[in-house]
């Protein structure tokens, strides 16, 4: 059961860094000189995670999930501004994605997780900066990749509750 | 395995113009709906069992020492609210959720997993605004860094939510290394 858990977190995961790698390669274009090996550098560090989550499902013996041919952007880069708000959406879907396995009884994934989630929010908040945003003070929630139902302690069977 | 560019510079995508040109028009909107964004599976967390105790501890009192941390430099360098009260939101938020999942036991088992000392009393160092943003960033990052290390000592939904913590203050740092 538990490693259901940790199989369907590791495929999500992979999802969003399949999406990541998409992603980078079509706004990369949209961008030029620094910024633009800032993303390839950032484009490479998702295609080997990628890689790691795929030999991680396949030590457990899973199929990993395969790319999508296209995906469905939120952000159309048309520019280069367009492209790091693209660049800073990825990133957080990121943070979302690995929220999950974040969760999982694997004490070695969660950590992994965790550290990845790191990662994502400030590259997301880095590229919110290159993109022009303004004055950026960093995420726009104090629990990023949580919904506000996971953040009170579940109430206990014959409990008081929280 | 089709992946944009692969083996290539991003700015020589073969199918960037393809890219472009199914970006840019209403083919977009006939592609089948492609989820981008994972679903979360957020783990309603139980209240904290007693192995979890000095983590939270360890936890609050960290959100504590940051607390104090911006309040100090909030107040010796007003001009810079525009970036820390939005960020000293963000850690009473922390400090107020890591309470709610600190349950500390009773009678014997009182102080089980350590005690929460009290905030404590923060003066904003000297050397300027630059000084207590370097200050910042400086705590900001060893608390990302326990937190990292912490999500393997407690359960999966306190796991998810110091990771949660660990990527906010991640972002924190980022945001005043900018404004340094």
């Amino acid at each position: 059961m538990s490693e259901v858990t940790a199989v369907s977190a590791l495929q999500e995961a992979l999802k969003a860094e399949h999406a990541a790698v998409y992603g980078y390669g079509v706004l990369g274009a949209r961008l030029r000189g620094a910024t633009q090996d800032t993303a390839r550098t950032i484009w490479d560090d998702h295609r080997a995670q990628r890689d790691d989550l795929i030999t991680r499902l396949a030590a457990r013996g899973v199929r990993a999930v395969a790319a999508s041919p296209v995906y469905k952007l939120p952000v159309r880069p048309v520019s280069g501004r367009t492209a790091a708000q693209l660049a800073a959406a990825l990133e957080r879907a990121l943070v979302t994605a690995y929220t999950g396995l974040a969760g999982t009884p694997d004490p070695a994934l969660r950590t992994i997780a965790a550290r990845e989630m790191q990662q994502a929010m400030a590259r997301s908040v880095r590229w919110q900066a290159m993109s022009g945003a303004g004055r950026v003070t960093g995420p726009s929630s104090a629990f990023p990749g949580l919904p506000d139902s996971a953040l009170a302690p579940a109430p206990e069977p014959g409990g008081s509750g929280g | 395995m089709p992946e944009a560019g692969a083996g290539k510079g991003l700015s020589t995508l073969p199918g960037a113009l393809s890219r472009r040109s199914l970006l840019g028009g209403s083919a977009a909107l006939t592609l089948p709906a492609l989820p981008l964004l994972g679903g979360c599976r957020a783990v309603r967390p139980t209240k904290a069992d007693t192995s979890a105790l000095p983590v939270l501890v360890t936890a609050i009192t960290a959100e504590q020492d940051l607390v104090a941390r911006y309040q100090a430099a909030r107040s010796a360098h007003a001009g810079l609210a525009w970036l820390l009260d939005p960020v000293l939101a963000h850690h009473r938020s922390h400090l107020a959720v890591l309470r709610r999942h600190y349950v500390p036991g009773s009678g014997r088992r009182a102080g089980e997993g350590g005690k929460i000392p009290p905030s404590p009393q923060v003066t904003a160092p000297s050397g300027g605004a630059a000084a207590v943003l370097a200050d910042l960033r400086r705590a900001e990052t060893g608390a990302a860094a326990r937190l990292a290390a912490d999500v393997a000592k407690v359960d999966a939904g306190l796991a998810q939510v110091l990771a949660s913590i660990g990527a906010c203050e991640a972002g924190h740092v980022e945001a005043l290394g900018r404004a340094s």
